[in-house]
């Protein structure tokens, strides 16, 4: 008898000493998930973080004019994370538009206080974006194993894919110049009509490389990446102005160190053009930097060294470079931030997982 | 500092039950404690040399829960954080903090981890051939063989206990389209042992989910598995025993789609994975000698979306133990040596042809109890790999039981060790991305415990205490290089902890109950130098929770069995510190009932006919394992069990 009443009081105090233990735990981890979350609706610059493809964990950062960074900016708002990959972004007209993989989804948000308008479904690994006639233009990749792409027309009034054209390779980059969709596929970049959807124009890029993205310059002509990678797998490729009245690259450059994904950015005037560099893709310490390519004296110079840098932009405020050491992408990326003469302004914060396209208003 | 209250009030809680449990001994009737050495009673083991506090579950357990994934059966009956990706999917285990390829699965003293992925899939290992499963953490698992950083599981069949024939049909049906059947079968004299189990399993796995606030019904997520066992004894004269044991597995699965892919059909995917394994055994047991040889074959084969990954590991295992009498010390010493040889051929589409490895290791096991109150254990073990060289593997352990009073039983233990890894086979030769200059990882475990142990009359109270710490040194991982991953030394990884336990055992009128509580609190902490994971510094590893529970209530009436257990998994975050996701706490109820059946020609021969039921996630509890992966809510199965 006087057993049991043992094992009785023994019993409750042991079941109600762990739930105590976990519940203060639980409190003590809400407090610090609240203070990563306080909402600011003034902010300089959005950060899209890549996220983990197995855990497609992307989110949103966005830093205010105080300098004060915020996380999870997303699930904060909506409720639910995100539940993707973000492949790339960007603004148009208050809307922020996400182009996400793995759910394969665009999400077009309120850009002021970042809540989901509507959500277009149906495009097979979305890539990248433009807005050209007031129509959003997708590129797609659905089996990376198949020389075929995709690029979609997207009613942004309807949210709905109005129509698509199928190429015959891999779109990647993609841009709006004189009122027409500029694609890298392949080795070439393709002009489309954004009415008809029809192919204008190709313009061949130099041997194999593959064309990438597009930035212009400050006489709005578009220069595009040409990349890839030598049988040892070191990086090469270069840039080069697309000459649309003769359907031919000039002035092609070959830079060092050029990196896999080709991304490009320019300084505020727009007479240097950015681009991301690594160095020793095969080591334990591989190295990567942002360096400038002057448009006039075709000049190179390395502006930033460091260690995992992925995706980069620079403010067109101020010309600070916003990039970050992505950590693997097993972790938090660590945001970095230079001035335009590559001195550290930032160095210590953390940011989401693959912290790669950083927007500005 | 919150760290340390916890740790305080555990121990706080582990001091006040042991009084608690004293403060009753002069009311009640006494039952003496001795401590014994139970060395020598069983059949030898590499478990024999282990100090640690293992988490044992014996074939009871597994009888009555044998139906669910081995992963449920971990999470119940261990505090260690369990991932599942998916319902009946991929599952990994991780021992205080290390990652999943740090625990070596051990068949009948054969390491079966993969040598590819190097992390076992805990889903393909099928409940239903094993009758005892052990897990033992720290380092001390060296004892077990190379990889144990984390520490080793252990399964194990009874084939070697002498049983009259018996045979047992069975069949169940459950939720989700779930259905099973098998068989198994003990035959034997005093010569000649087998044991057969056959299963088969199909589920369409369609629970439901809610994501976004939605119910949707999981799509591509069904598994059809089969397989069977058979191991064979013969004692060929008074000290020699020939056995042989035959392995064949087959899991064919969907692999279920994360949550929001769950209407995208171009993210289905399948996989298959196929294990044979042919065991040729041989001991000689005479007196204080007892030497067991072992020659394997074991070949892994997994297709994923038309790619083979497979391979074959060919090994020769000799294991020489001896007691030695005639010594001043309280009971006779036991050391064995021993060693094994491996040569492996993968056969995987990623590796340059001819890729092959030889692995070896030579290795001592003593044990020492210089007076009845004094235990002490050392290890040592060298291990051999094609072009690599793999630092010196120890452990040295000491233990202290003490009788306190009539009652209790209290020992106090320590282990100091040295454990080693390996790089896997894809870490060192998947095409391009592979790195043969990985060097073995390594780690120090030091650990503490203090095991109380008290019995009054029939009621018996276990509780464990044990802090541990664990450094590892060049952990490897695959990080980004380029457009490519490729595996690397990273510096150091520095995990903590304290486990807490508490069993126990006692009647209630004519039905006898045992209530098991298990907590784990583990703090993983990246230390300096591992550059790439500077964001978690101050942080816990990604999906490990710090606070895991698991508690069973079993009783045992005179027919009827009813089994109630619940396991707490603690908030964790994903690779993203900002991420958390919430903890759970999920509740199963079991229960069984024996109907016997005598034969009318000869007493003896009996009939038992056990129907049972099963109730998973009984509060219907929503919730995700691994972030996205839908899982599902409460479910049911029935089971009929005929033994005769």
């Amino acid at each position: 008898m006087r057993n049991s009443k043992l094992i009785k009081q023994f019993g409750l105090f042991v079941i109600a000493s762990l739930f105590a233990i976990n519940f203060n735990s639980c409190k003590d981890d809400e407090k610090d998930n609240t203070e990563s979350n306080s909402s600011s609706t003034n902010y300089t610059c959005i950060i899209l973080n890549q996220g983990n493809y197995s855990e497609a964990n992307g989110s949103i950062s966005t830093i205010d004019e105080k300098g004060n960074i915020t996380n999870q900016m997303y699930k904060y708002v909506n409720a639910y994370s995100l539940a993707s990959i973000i492949e790339s972004g960007l603004i148009d007209r208050g809307k922020l538009i996400l182009i996400c993989n793995n759910e394969d989804k665009i999400e077009v948000l309120n850009i002021n206080d970042f809540k989901t308008l509507f959500t277009i479904k149906g495009i097979v690994t979305p890539r990248y974006g433009t807005i050209a006639d007031g129509s959003l233009f997708v590129t797609s990749v659905p089996d990376w194993n198949k020389q075929e792409g995709y690029v979609y027309k997207i009613n942004m009034s309807a949210a709905k894919i109005d129509t698509f054209i199928k190429l015959d390779g891999q779109p990647e980059g993609i841009i709006t110049q004189n009122g027409k969709v500029v694609v890298g596929e392949g080795s070439k970049v393709k002009v489309i009509n954004p009415t008809t959807l029809a192919i204008e124009k190709v313009v061949k890029g130099p041997g194999a490389l593959s064309a990438k993205h597009f930035i212009k310059d400050n006489n709005n002509n578009v220069w595009a990446s040409f990349v890839g990678y030598d049988a040892s797998y070191n990086a090469t490729g270069g840039i080069s102005q697309l000459n649309f009245s003769k359907d031919s690259i000039d002035n092609y450059t070959q830079l060092s160190n050029f990196a896999g994904e080709g991304h490009l950015s320019t300084n505020p005037d727009k007479t240097e053009i950015l681009y991301r560099t690594i160095v020793g893709a095969y080591t334990p310490n591989e190295k990567s930097g942002i360096s400038s390519y002057n448009i006039a004296s075709k000049s190179e110079k390395e502006i930033i060294s460091g260690d995992g840098f992925y995706g980069f932009n620079v403010d067109p405020k101020n010309g600070d470079i916003y990039t970050a050491n992505i950590n693997g992408w097993i972790t938090n990326s660590t945001l970095l931030i230079y001035d335009a003469q590559g001195n550290a302004k930032s160095t210590d914060q953390t940011v989401g997982v693959g912290a790669c396209r950083f927007l500005f208003q | 500092m919150q760290n340390r209250l916890l740790i305080l009030l555990i121990a706080l809680l582990g001091s006040f039950s042991l009084l608690h449990a004293q403060s009753e001994k002069d009311s009640t009737q006494e039952t003496e404690l001795e401590i014994v050495d139970v060395i020598g009673q069983k059949k030898a083991r590499p478990s024999d040399f282990s100090g640690a506090s293992s988490f044992s579950v014996s074939d009871t357990s597994i009888e009555m829960q044998r139906h669910k994934s081995i992963a449920d059966f971990l999470a119940q009956h261990t505090p260690y954080p369990v991932r599942q990706n998916g319902n009946g999917m991929m599952t990994t285990l991780s021992l205080r903090g290390t990652s999943a390829s740090h625990t070596q699965v051990i068949w009948n003293e054969i390491n079966i981890s993969p040598l590819t992925m190097g992390q076992t899939d805990y889903s393909i290992l099928p409940i239903y051939f094993f009758d005892k499963i052990d897990v033992y953490p720290g380092g001390e698992s060296a004892i077990f063989g190379g990889g144990t950083i984390g520490g080793a599981v252990t399964l194990s069949s009874d084939a070697d206990k002498p049983t009259p024939a018996k045979f047992t049909l069975e069949t169940g049906i459950g939720s989700f389209g779930k259905k099973s059947a098998g068989f198994k079968s003990h035959i034997g004299n005093k010569k000649v042992r087998n044991k057969t189990a056959l299963f088969i399993n199909q589920c369409d796995n369609d629970f439901t989910f809610t994501y976004r606030g939605e119910e949707m019904r999981q799509k591509n997520a069904s598994y059809f598995n089969y397989g069977i066992l058979n191991e064979t004894d013969a004692h060929i004269n008074r000290w020699n025993t020939l056995g042989g044991d035959v392995w064949f597995t087959k899991y064919d699965r969907d692999i279920q789609p994360m949550m929001q892919n769950n209407d995208d059909p171009s993210k289905y995917e399948d996989i298959s994975d196929q294990s044979a394994k042919v065991v040729l055994r041989h001991e000689f047991d005479k007196k204080a000698w007892h030497l067991r040889n072992k020659m394997a074959w074991i070949n892994d084969r997994e297709k994923y979306q038309g790619d083979l990954i497979a391979t074959h590991d060919f090994s020769v295992l000799s294991n020489l133990r001896h007691k030695i009498y005639g010594t001043r010390f309280h009971t006779p010493p036991l050391i064995e040596i021993g060693g094994d040889i491996h040569y492996i051929h993968p056969e995987v589409y990623a590796y340059k042809e001819g890729t092959e490895e030889w692995r070896g290791s030579i290795f001592l096991l003593s044990q020492i109890r210089p007076t009845k109150r004094l235990t002490l254990r050392g290890n040592v073990r060298k291990e051999f790999v094609t072009d690599m060289t793999i630092p010196l593997s120890f452990s040295f352990g000491a233990e202290t039981p003490t009788v306190i009073g009539k009652h209790v039983r209290w020992t106090l233990g320590g282990n100091l060790a040295r454990n080693t890894k390996t790089p896997t086979l894809n870490d060192r030769y998947w095409g391009e991305m592979g790195n043969k200059d990985l060097e073995a990882e390594t780690a120090f475990n030091l650990e503490f415990k203090s095991e109380a142990k008290a019995t009054f009359q029939r009621y018996n109270i276990v509780i464990a205490t044990t802090l541990y710490r664990n450094d590892v040194d060049n952990w490897i991982m695959w990080m980004p290089r380029g457009i490519i991953w490729k595996p690397i030394n990273v510096d150091k990884v520095l995990a903590r902890g304290v486990e807490w336990g508490v069993s126990q055992e006692f009647p209630i009128a004519k039905t006898s109950h045992t209530l098991k509580c298990l907590f784990n609190h583990s703090f993983t902490e990246i230390q300096k130098g591992f550059a790439n994971m500077r964001p978690f510094i101050g942080h816990q590893m990604p999906l490990l929770p710090r606070n895991t529970f698991a508690g069973t209530w079993t009783a045992r009436f005179k027919h009827a069995d009813i089994s109630l257990s619940g396991h707490y998994t603690g908030e964790r975050t994903s690779s993203d510190i900002f991420d958390i996701l919430e903890g759970y706490f999920l509740l199963d109820l079991a229960a069984e009932y024996n109907i016997v059946i005598h034969s009318k020609r000869e007493r003896k021969h009996t009939h038992t006919l056990t129907p049972s039921a099963q109730i998973n996630n009984l509060l219907d509890k929503d919730y995700q394992n691994i972030p996205f992966r839908g899982m599902p809510g409460r479910n049911v199965s029935f089971n009929i069990k005929w033994d005769f």
